[in-house]
């Protein structure tokens, strides 16, 4: 048989380039994985940072849905006061259903000329009932009438009353009530239908089941704001002629829903044009202007625009804005890293072809062509990586993210910032081949034996670098510390000069100590072998030491931030809930009913706080104070969840203690200790001395109003001291009372429980309402969970590397000196003897590795924080370690140790002592 | 000697030619004042003992190495002096180098005549892969990959790659190390037609085998050149400083390593002292 001539390939070297790595999958794999994170490290903040905005504005969005049309709401509600010419009102209404955001307008309207002496009424037969003029889109189509036909539908009580049936004659419009001879002016229409109305409504009963109704424009009467005027319910048409004839002052109303999936972008567009709007409707060279302008009758009408949507989205830029900031640092950490990752392994599969570098630069190939060829060979993953990266990301921010009910949308944006990452990374990979050719193609390096190399003192170098970068970072202000470009690097620095020491260590221990292993055993064989291989070893404990502590690392920041999110909101909000109560508690009855009534709870699960001020000299100033019922105070507080506030709970028995003074707790920043004494000075106009029982960091509701310290009181003692103007228990004490206590009901139920039951027991709910949501959204510590998430995502890549890191270099360990596998197995070991030393030697490393992780993340967690994005609210967040987190690490060791423990085995078993030694391929 | 030696220029020359490495545990001089001249067409092979210096003479004259003294001039170009560059040309378009370890001459993801025809191409040839082949045995091998071939399959394919594109010298440390007496043979007649095709062939060997097929032996020992054959007499080299090295088996007549010198006419005669005599 003859063979097939084969065929001579121009260009072989660049046509073979991009099949190369497919061809050694584990390479492969390893430069892929680098490029996605990469990719994804570039890609994933800016998706973070819409996916906050978003999830702010959701938030903010959901939290005033229902809300009356203004400025709680994010609707938007047009008012304006005179009948449009038709031109005008086209144009207006083309202008509101232009605005972007906003589902179509759905226009009310009403006469408002009523008032205490001027009634609305219709009139038949002489006989005369209230009913004011009024009319919504769709509504007389809901009563099963036309829309375009005159005439108006009553009540079916007030039909009954002025004994009219449909079809009928009546007048409508305005008559005076109060010592006036004018003469009533009507308008005359016809009865076009009646309706029946919704139980304790004017509105009919087929339109009062729209979920929306509650929010519809209704006429009051002036006599009973509680009551409705009855309705007579007019087509458009005829509404604007009724009007107009009963010289009635008409109020026109266009309501418009935001749309519930509203993004951030439309939201931002819509607050333009609807300022836009407000602005064109006084802006003479516009057309909406003149249109406003030519009413009937004559005399022009003026346009309202209300919506609480540009507060709204205020609010969701200024959230996303935090999150960002608080994300940056740990975002740039993360594209560094991956940046590293992708050079470090193109670097490590340059050496594993260190010979092929020799053979083009002996052969004379330019640099610029092996950069070019190594650009053409990381290409296809380059491409490769753009979706996976883009995939990674949009996983990691729906993971690790804020919390999104609309899911995740990958922008033209994103997909370009992908594209440009890729392309970054492929600059890399060539820069990095570029850098290795040309340190190669120098001569001297070309022969064999060498120059002797410049030795890098690099542990000193990194000790040095640890110690000045703590240096800087701890002697930045710690309010400002977190977001400190530098601050990102100490935990890699840390971790890995614990990982060096603690490797250099165990290395010396071991030689001091030399193990007990049987000799000719495996055991034996591996610490012959990896006594003089220091450089794997260190390499493959410093890999896996610097991953797992920055991992677990990782895991007590995230569990620290969402304790201290927690702790900081129970020191701004103080409870769940909280209302104020302005004057319910005061003064009234005998002595002792009013001090019973100052401090006993309203409602289950409630506790009165009465709040002052006082200054605690020699300090200037007034601080706040907190006048509490220990008991139930206890009982209703939030005590945070990491444990930081729990001081203050254990100290608040004391308030009730016999002291030399009033004794008071201390929260915040304060020269003053436990057990000093002073007094407290209540706006110069008498003072108390106190006895401090305890200082602590903070105290739930010791932010709520700012001070640098908040002094906590038992409130039955403090107000057996003060003078009785300002004694809130005094009869005809009021909370305009100058130098008085105001006083809250902290709750731990939702506002809604809150007020039935301070309704139930008679007190009044109107006051202001502060919840835990609401102090976490306005104090930026929402932004926080949301950076804690990413933190942890982060921490899952470290992990993810440190042990493809780990696998890559206990290969390379394993595979180092295979010869000698073969002459031993020539020499009669076995191959399950050679499998279990290779893996001791694994071993090894690793154990020395987990020993060094601990260490760092035990250094990390000790060290000041570094992690509080926001300081300025107490207690300070720091990193916490938990006991899953030892679970978590100890199953990655298990898992980590098992797979290099079977890698190596593998390895072993697969050379077998036939196997030809020969130096070359 | 060849007649054209007379009229054509040295293909590599060097005169005092002297390498030293550095390294952490002091300097090792590998060459002490070389001075040689490789002419084109002919084959020179250089022998010697382990350490004496041949595989750094052989780098250095295939342009991968710059001398610590002395003057080198490779085809026209004074390595001392020549930029990176200029060098990098040299060795791509000009010089076919045969390493002494063979995988360090081969591409190990391009099949056997890929690796040829791109060699090839760079020095500006268009075909002959096949042929390059052939010289050395390879041709039924030229669509495997070097992982397939056999350590002495390596070599040759070494040997085939160095020689692609006609290269005005070639360079080959120990070419045939690996090689059984046929396939040597047949690696050495590649390398004298490529010789006999003008250029200039520099090889290194310990085989006696090989060392009597070239057109000029040169012996190495401890960094010196002391002795140069051709077809017609051996002579020895005086370096520079006046040194001449004996052969071993002369030197055993001088147990005392003190020798007498006397003019003899138009000669010089050694002898030993008479005191050993």
């Amino acid at each position: 048989m003859t063979r097939a001539p084969a065929r001579v390939r121009r260009g072989a070297l660049w046509r073979a380039a991009p099949l190369r790595l497919p061809r050694t999958p584990g390479w492969l794999l390893l430069v892929l994985v680098a490029a996605t994170l990469f990719v994804a490290s570039v890609v994933a903040p800016p998706m973070f940072a819409a996916t906050a905005r978003a999830t702010a504005l959701a938030e903010g969005l959901r939290a005033v849905a229902g809300a009356p049309y203004g400025p709680e709401s994010a609707d938007l509600r047009a008012t304006w006061d005179g009948v449009l010419l038709a031109d005008g009102d086209a144009l207006l209404m083309d202008r509101l259903d232009a605005l972007r955001g906003y589902g179509a307008p759905v226009v009310t309207a009403s006469g408002v000329a009523q008032n205490r002496t001027r009634r609305a009424v219709v009139q038949a037969d002489g006989r005369t009932r209230p009913s004011e003029i009024w009319y919504r889109d769709g509504a007389v189509a809901a009563l099963g009438g036309d829309e375009d036909a005159d005439g108006v539908w009553l009540a079916a009580d007030v039909a009954g009353d002025l004994g009219l049936e449909p079809g009928d004659r009546l007048r409508l419009g305005l008559v005076q009530t109060f010592l006036t001879q004018t003469p009533p002016t009507l308008a005359r229409t016809t009865l076009a239908g009646t309706y029946e109305t919704a139980p304790g409504s004017a509105l009919p009963a087929a339109l009062a089941d729209d979920p929306d109704s509650d929010r519809w424009f209704v006429p009051f009467d002036p006599d009973d704001p509680t009551q409705q005027t009855p309705l007579a319910i007019a087509g458009r048409r005829a509404f604007d002629r009724l009007v107009v004839e009963a010289g009635e002052a008409p109020l026109y109303l266009a309501d418009l829903a935001i749309e519930p999936g509203i993004d951030p972008d439309d939201a931002a567009a819509a607050v333009t044009q609807v300022q836009r709007l407000a602005d064109d409707a006084f802006d003479s060279r516009e057309p909406l202007y003149g249109a406003l302008g030519a009413t009937k009758p004559p005399g022009g009408a003026e346009l309202d625009v209300l919506t609480g949507l540009p507060d709204i989205a205020f609010e969701t830029d200024g959230t996303a804005r935090t999150a960002r900031d608080q994300v940056r640092p740990y975002a740039v950490a993360g594209q560094v890293l991956a940046a590293a990752l992708l050079v470090a392994a193109w670097v490590l599969l340059g050496r594993s072809r260190r010979r092929e570098q020799l053979l083009v630069s002996g052969l004379g190939l330019r640099p610029s062509r092996l950069a070019a060829l190594a650009g053409l060979e990381a290409l296809p993953v380059a491409l490769l990586a753009v979706p996976l990266g883009l995939g990674l990301a949009c996983l990691g921010v729906l993971t690790a993210g804020p919390p999104t009910e609309a899911g995740l949308v990958v922008a033209r944006d994103d997909v370009v910032r992908a594209a440009v990452a890729a392309g970054v990374g492929l600059a890399l990979v060539v820069g990095t081949a570029a850098l290795s050719a040309v340190g190669t193609d120098s001569l001297a390096r070309l022969s064999l034996l060498g120059r002797g190399r410049r030795a890098v003192p690099w542990t000193a170098a990194l000790l040095a670098a640890t110690a000045a970068v703590a240096v800087a970072v701890f002697t930045i202000d710690v309010t400002d510390r977190a977001e400190a470009p530098l601050t990102m690097a100490l935990p890699v620095l840390v971790a890995g000069s614990v990982a060096v020491l603690v490797a250099r260590a165990v290395a010396w221990l071991r030689s001091r100590r030399p193990a007990r292993a049987r000799p000719g055993g495996a055991r034996w064989l591996a610490t012959r072998r990896t006594g003089p291989v220091v450089r794997e070893v260190t390499a493959l404990t410093a890999v896996v030491a610097v991953g797992l502590g920055l991992f677990a690392y990782a895991l007590t920041v995230h569990r620290g931030i969402d304790e201290g999110v927690t702790d900081k909101t129970a020191a701004l909000a103080g409870a769940a809930t909280t209302i104020e109560v302005a004057e319910d508690f005061r003064g009234g009855g005998s002595k002792g009913a009013r001090t019973a009534r100052l401090v006993t709870p309203p409602a289950d699960d409630t506790s009165i706080v009465w709040r002052g001020a006082a200054a605690l000299p020699p300090e200037f100033g007034a601080e706040p104070l907190m006048a509490v019922d220990p008991d139930s105070f206890a009982a209703v507080a939030d005590w945070g969840a990491s444990g930081e506030l729990d001081a203050g709970r254990e100290l608040l028995p004391q308030l009730d203690r016999e002291a030399e003074g009033l004794p008071v707790l201390l929260a915040g920043e304060t020269d003053l200790e436990a057990g000093d004494r002073g007094t407290l000075d209540f706006s110069s106009e008498f003072q108390i001395p106190f006895q401090v029982v305890g200082v602590v960091a903070a105290f739930p509701g010791s932010e709520t109003e700012t001070g640098g310290v908040t002094v906590v009181a038992d409130a039955l003692r403090l107000f057996r001291l003060v003078l009785p103007t300002v004694h809130p228990g005094r009869r005809g004490s009021t909370s305009d009372d100058a130098g008085g206590f105001t006083s809250e009901v902290w709750s731990r139920d939702s506002a809604h429980v809150l007020r039935r039951g301070l309704a139930g027991a008679g007190i009044s709910t109107d006051g202001e309402v502060s919840t835990r949501a609401q102090a976490q959204v306005g104090g930026g510590l929402v932004a926080s969970t949301w950076a804690a998430g990413y933190v942890l995502a982060l921490g899952v890549v470290v992990l993810v590397l440190a042990v493809a890191g780990a696998l890559v270099l206990a290969l390379r360990l394993a595979d180092r000196d295979s010869v000698s596998d073969v002459l031993l197995g020539r020499m009669g070991w076995r191959a399950a003897e050679l499998a279990r030393s290779r893996a001791w030697e694994v071993g090894y490393a690793v154990a020395t590795a987990v020993l060094a992780a601990v260490l760092a993340s035990g250094v990390l967690v000790l060290v000041p924080t570094i992690v509080d994005a926001t300081a300025t609210v107490p207690p300070l967040t720091r990193p916490r370690p938990g006991l899953v987190d030892v679970v978590v690490l100890a199953v990655v060791l298990v898992v980590t140790v098992l797979v290099a423990w079977l890698l190596g085995a593998w390895r072993a078993r697969r050379r077998h002592p036939a196997e030809v030694l020969r130096a070359g391929v | 000697m060849p007649a054209s030696e007379a009229v054509v220029d040295p293909a590599a020359s060097c005169a005092d030619l002297v390498k030293v490495f550095r390294s952490a545990t002091g300097e090792t001089h590998a060459l002490r004042g070389i001075g040689l001249e490789v002419h084109p067409g002919a084959l020179t092979v250089v022998a010697g003992p382990s350490g004496s210096g041949k595989s750094s003479l052989l780098t250095l004259l295939g342009a991968r190495d710059r001398p610590s003294a002395g003057r080198l001039t490779v085809l026209g170009s004074d390595v001392g002096v020549a930029s990176t560059r200029q060098l990098r040309t040299l060795r791509r378009e000009r010089i076919g180098f045969v390493p002494q370890r063979s995988s360090l001459g081969v591409f190990p993801h391009l099949r056997a005549v890929d690796q040829v025809r791109q060699v090839g191409a760079w020095r500006g040839a268009r075909d002959g892969a096949f042929d390059a082949l052939a010289s050395v045995g390879l041709d039924h091998r030229a669509d495997h990959l070097p992982a397939a071939l056999s350590g002495g399959e390596q070599q040759r394919l070494a040997v085939a790659v160095a020689l692609a594109g006609s290269p005005s010298l070639v360079v080959a440390d120990e070419p045939t190390a690996e090689l059984d007496h046929a396939n040597a043979d047949l690696v050495v007649d590649a390398l004298l037609a490529v010789a006999g095709a003008g250029a200039a062939v520099v090889i290194s060997s310990h085989d006696e085998r090989i060392m009597h097929r070239g057109d000029r032996l040169l012996r190495l020992r401890h960094g010196v050149l002391s002795s140069e054959t051709t077809r017609r007499d051996t002579t020895a080299v005086i370096d520079a400083t006046g040194r001449l090295q004996l052969p071993p088996a002369l030197l055993d007549l001088f147990p005392s390593r003190r020798v007498v010198v006397e003019e003899d006419g138009d000669g010089v005669r050694l002898r030993p002292p008479r005191s050993e005599a």
